[in-house]
């Protein structure tokens, strides 16, 4: 019997774990001791965890786009599951890029916050939306059913991802426009350069590993039977019949 | 300057993707075990 396929799915995971803690490791490092910012001084070692994770978010939410139409065409819940996964990592990787641009923003925008600014706040509604999308998976028990009408909204919701990316161009209001460009990587000097390459390589690896894990759970997840949703205990009154 | 906020982003990030990790490992061993 060939047991090759079974002993590299199982040593797949730990070796993707071991090069996400080197490449994580690394990252840190060429954050922490890269050159400051000749204007912002160490605010833009947050740069670091801002950009990957928002990059990440893109490609998560990309993926999640690709297993919904995996669904649609092939009807296969291994398409389904990888889409639930990534939209899952999306959501945390948007919430990051959120949380450590608003951090980023007041010390050198002088405001945590701007609704007024196209980035920023199309941003929050792609966060919302997908956060709307696992809501949705949540509150449908049947697993078809559930893959259909999240492949339905994981392929609407994905045209806010070249939106978002674009916003800096279409709408010149308070954030920065895009670091990483055709032609070159818009930072002061090499270290900065290295430390940004490195951490979007690290934090990709780190998506990867983490979705393998998710997909992982997914089989095991399924095997349990759903519980009912709430509410579904209470049935209509019966109007109109006499007593 | 204040480099309270470059740490705070750190720790809320790394603590954020470290959590989900360790609540994965959670979810299937719960699975695993039922």
């Amino acid at each position: 019997m060939n047991t090759q396929p079974s002993r590299t799915r199982s040593l797949l995971l730990p070796t993707m774990f071991g090069l996400t803690i080197a490449g994580v490791g690394a990252g840190l490092w060429t954050a922490l001791t890269s050159s400051p910012d000749v204007e912002q001084g160490n605010f833009v070692r947050i740069l670091y965890v801002h950009a990957p994770s928002a990059w990440l978010a893109f490609l998560a939410f990309g993926v999640t786009a690709l297993g919904s139409i995996g669904w649609l065409v092939r009807r296969k819940l291994g398409w389904d599951r990888l889409a639930e996964a990534s939209a899952e990592l999306g959501v945390m990787f948007t919430a990051i890029a959120l949380f450590s641009g608003s951090l980023w923003g007041k010390p050198v925008w002088g405001a945590y916050w701007d609704w007024a600014d196209a980035r920023l706040a199309s941003t929050a509604l792609m966060f919302f939306v997908y956060l709307g999308y696992l809501a949705l998976r949540r509150a449908t028990p049947d697993p078809v059913a559930r893959a259909r009408r999240s492949a339905v909204l994981g392929l609407v919701a994905v045209i806010q991802v070249p939106l978002v990316y674009f916003s800096v161009n279409l709408w010149r209001t308070l954030h920065q426009g895009m670091t990483v460009r055709p032609d070159g990587v818009q930072l002061g000097d090499s270290s900065m350069v290295t430390a940004l390459l490195v951490n979007l390589a690290a934090f990709t690896l780190l998506y990867v590993t983490l979705l393998l894990a998710r997909i992982r759970i997914g089989p095991a997840e399924a095997a349990v039977p759903d519980v009912r949703p709430a509410g579904s205990a209470v049935t209509a009154p019966k109007l109109g019949e006499s007593r | 300057m204040n480099d309270g906020y470059v740490w705070l982003a750190y720790l809320v990030a790394y603590g954020l993707i470290g959590g989900y990790g360790v609540a994965l490992v959670g979810r299937r061993r719960r699975r695993d075990r039922s």
